[in-house]
């Protein structure tokens, strides 16, 4: 093997921002520090990122009956999804007034019969179209109603209840995007006995002063655990002590996962796909997987047949990145969006979802790791959130611009059947997500 | 089940044990702070004000007596990493009454709590920030004094996103 040499030379100096010049801040091995702090970078990813891929929003179980409306985030946009009154169909509005352009819907998510602007009252119907205009006789007879609809975004698809905005009408489709990532949101929906799963009360929420991307490039690592979460290692297996062996709550029992030796993780899979997606196997092992006497598993035998129900159960995969909006853990229902806020600013909203149907244990389970791993309080996600806001105040130091991304390069296997596998200590999942960046970034704007 | 009106000795022996809960975590002795909840406990922080159980949906903190002592284990370990430096804090109880004398004993206490914390790390912009809630304790009688059975408290803005928050609330 070659030596792999640090980068001498700065990016494209000849012309910044230039397509080319976004196309050489990535080497393969080596990412520019450029991408986690400069403001027109993050401008850019808007558009050329968030602008163009596939952002998931939601979920159809947020719009119970026709009045209902969420908001939701695709990159610096905020849109309203709501189901279009001719079809009951979800569609996706910019969230401004077309008059003059005040924000229509203020909230997460509520019930009305119209959406109406609160400065002049302009009245809208699910589906964008203006169907009321108050003191009507004030403006031009001839005025054309249609053409001060809220403005739909490009496009808003679903899979399997899972709803997907691409503010570009250009570009793969849905499941091109998603490509075998769509076995990611079947391992969760089908762990429901009934094939239907429905999100559950407010999100919980947590946010850092660092770049989008550094939750992408955190949660297949497994080599960060051992370190930066030694603490909360040492104090569940300071509570084993106390509680005896394998008495420990799941919750405890996910902190102390975290210390498991690096060989150990070494032998579990990273599965990395086109577009910048990944998913590693699951560590955690502790999780609600029912026995097969067990009244979820007879539920789900009797929904799937045994054998599919046993091959749903056992499988186990660890925090599923669907580049570059959402995050999800299918063994507990928990989806997360991350949304870039500012350059040095990224909130991380999780939700999770009820199985439909299920004994209400599946669901605690869910919240057992849901909890642990959205909330700011977390002893666990603590450490991850100053480890960002570090490496972003870092990446500001000093005359070292690029940052190696090589862990792995030579341990990776093409697999036909899920795109490329690799040890679940590489970081290959980096890589394969600036491949996809750079090739994203580096299109005429 | 009774409504108390003038037991105001039992209020002072009530205050002062809030006072004294808020004093620990003020001086970081977070796992004598520990010691002040019973066996069983619950100590609450829900997302949606509206919740009455604990498994009806999402918590800043959900934890039993198990994950009070790995926090609490966690900040008093002098490895730790995200605390370092610790935040400093200061809580201010207010508003103390009791709610509800039990047959048992059991006093359900309501409170108000702002905290300010402080956190000297050199660089940023929330490093000192207020946190504000409403609190309800169940105090179990304990020799003389106490023992936490229950604390649940309400943000204003528990639906609201965190930045990392280490000393407990
Ligand atoms: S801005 Fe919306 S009605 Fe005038
Ligand atoms: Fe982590």
């Amino acid at each position: 093997m070659s030596a792999i040499a640090y980068p001498q030379e700065r990016p494209g100096l000849s012309d910044r921002y230039s397509p080319s010049w976004f196309r050489d801040l990535v080497r393969g091995d080596h990412v520019h520090r450029d991408v986690y702090t400069d403001p027109e970078i993050f401008r850019r990813e808007m558009r050329l990122l968030f602008g163009r891929t596939w952002i998931l929003v939601g979920h159809e179980s947020q719009l119970p009956d026709p009045k209902s409306w969420f908001t939701a985030r695709v990159g610096d946009q905020t849109i309203i999804v709501a189901r279009e009154p001719e079809t009951g169909r979800p569609v996706a509005m910019y969230n401004r007034c077309a008059h003059r352009g005040a924000t229509v819907c203020v909230g997460r998510q509520g019930q009305s019969h119209r959406l109406v602007c609160p400065y002049h009252g302009w009245a809208f119907d699910h589906g964008g179209a203006l169907a009321a205009v108050p003191y009507e006789k004030g403006y031009p007879e001839a005025l054309d109603r249609s053409a001060y609809s809220l403005r739909r975004v490009a496009r808003l698809e679903g899979y399997r209840g899972f709803l997907f905005a691409n503010l570009s009408a250009d570009g793969p489709g849905l499941m091109d995007f998603l490509g075998h990532m769509s076995t990611c949101i079947d391992d969760l929906v089908d762990r429901s006995p009934t094939g239907e799963v429905e999100l559950v009360g407010p999100p919980l929420s947590h946010h850092y002063r660092a770049n989008w991307k550094m939750s992408f490039e955190n949660l297949n690592d497994t080599l960060h655990p051992g370190f930066a979460h030694a603490a909360s290692v040492v104090a569940a297996r300071a509570v084993e002590s106390v509680v005896g062996e394998g008495n420990l709550v799941p919750s405890v029992g996910m902190m102390k996962a975290n210390g498991k030796p690096i060989g150990f993780f070494e032998e579990l899979p990273m599965v990395t796909t086109p577009w910048g997606h990944s998913y590693i196997g699951g560590h955690m092992g502790a999780s609600y997987t029912g026995s097969t006497q067990s009244a979820y598993f007879q539920q789900l035998a009797a929904f799937h047949g045994e054998e599919k129900a046993k091959r749903v159960l056992a499988q186990d995969r660890h925090l599923m990145l669907l580049y570059p909006s959402a995050t999800w853990h299918a063994r507990y229902q928990t989806v997360r969006l991350v949304l870039p806020i500012a350059v040095d600013r990224t909130e991380v909203v999780g939700f999770v979802f009820r199985l439909k149907g299920a004994p209400e244990e599946t669901f605690r389970n869910a919240l057992e790791y849901c909890n642990g791993a959205n909330s700011a309080f977390s002893p666990v996600i603590s450490d991850d959130l100053e480890i960002y806001e570090r490496c972003q105040v870092g990446n500001l130091q000093g005359d070292a611009e690029w940052v190696p991304m090589y862990r792995g390069i030579h341990q990776r296997a093409e697999d036909p059947e899920t795109g490329r596998r690799s040890p679940a200590t590489s970081e290959e999942y980096v890589r394969n997500q600036f491949a996809a960046w750079a090739r994203l970034m580096g299109e005429p704007a | 089940m009774s409504v108390p009106v003038t037991d105001m000795d039992t209020l002072h022996r009530v205050q002062d044990f809030l006072y004294r809960e808020a004093e620990l975590l003020d001086e970081q002795r977070f796992s004598a702070w520990a010691e002040l909840f019973a066996d069983p406990c619950v100590y609450w922080i829900p997302v949606d004000p509206a919740v009455t159980e604990v498994w009806q949906g999402m918590s800043h903190v959900n934890d039993d007596r198990q994950l009070l002592l790995a926090r609490t284990h966690r900040l008093d370990n002098p490895r730790v990493m995200s605390p370092e430096p610790l935040p400093r804090t200061v809580h201010a109880i207010a508003n103390v009454r009791i709610a509800e004398v039990a047959a048992d004993g059991t006093l359900t206490v309501k409170s108000t709590a702002v905290v300010h914390e402080y956190r000297p790390r050199g660089y940023g912009d929330d490093d000192k920030r207020a946190f504000a809630g409403r609190v309800t304790h169940r105090l179990v009688p304990h020799g003389d004094g106490f023992r936490i059975a229950f604390k649940r408290v309400d943000l204003v803005d528990s639906e609201g996103s965190y930045n990392a928050i280490l000393v407990p609330i």
